[in-house]
């Protein structure tokens, strides 16, 4: 399928990479159906989760794997119902980061991954019950802006 | 913060039109039914942060051309 993308031009992406999400995202429940659309070529890189018939709103999301050694979801039963299994196993997850101007600052959202049933092809941003997982994950802990090491000047702090 | 007790199936009213009832509950969840008009937003209060990060997730998208530095792997714990 030819999607338009916000960054990429038009990019042809298999029907597999298409997922309808019956709500939506948070903040965007009027687009009911996303694409994954590899940034590049290399294995590594980032997806989009960009939207399908509108150029916007287009997510830059990981694999939760990309950051963390230890991720393991709780999903609340409600959401597994929704998603149609009948555990976390059975779902795909990404986070969605945001990637602020200076990009070590980039975060990403652990508390609220997208869930993707494999079969149906249908998603869901569910908010998970492990209490550690936060909404800004640092990207980039050892890249993170010093302000010390610099006697505080030049040195933006990420917000 | 002013705090009310209510056993299953009482309720309270915030202003005119909102009413809260405790319909049931089990350990330490509770589960609330919200009447009001349409017109009034309720949420649960970690969505609002959701909502907020998406759409700063989406405004900022485009900042992924800038150079890439691969992060060290940490753990999240719980």
């Amino acid at each position: 399928m030819l999607i338009e993308t916000q960054y990429l031009g038009a990019v042809e992406v298999p029907q597999e990479n298409i997922i309808s999400f019956p709500d939506g995202i948070y903040g965007f429940e009027d687009t009911k159906s996303f694409a994954l659309v590899p940034r590049g070529i290399r294995d590594d890189s980032p997806m989009f989760l960009q939207a399908v018939g509108d150029t916007s709103p287009s997510f830059v999301v990981f694999e939760p794997g990309e950051f963390v050694n230890d991720f393991n979801p709780r999903v609340p039963d409600s959401d597994l119902r929704e998603l149609g299994v009948s555990s976390a196993q059975e779902l795909v997850f990404f986070v969605i980061a945001v990637i602020p101007p200076d990009i070590r600052c980039a975060t990403a959202n652990y508390k609220s991954p997208v869930a993707i049933n494999k079969e149906t092809r249908v998603g869901r941003q569910v908010i998970l019950e492990n209490k550690n997982y936060p909404l800004r994950f640092p990207i980039f802990e050892d890249a993170l802006p010093q302000p010390e090491a610099s006697g505080g000047k030049d040195v933006q702090p990420c917000l | 913060m002013l705090v009310i007790s209510r056993k299953t199936g009482e309720s309270v009213v915030i202003g005119d039109g909102i009413e809260i009832v405790l319909l049931e509950v089990s350990g330490d969840k509770a589960v609330l039914g919200f009447n009001a008009d349409r017109s009034i937003r309720i949420m649960r209060k970690e969505l609002v942060s959701t909502v907020k990060e998406n759409i700063t997730a989406a405004e900022w998208s485009g900042s992924i051309h800038s150079k890439a530095v691969k992060p060290v792997k940490r753990s999240l714990g719980e």
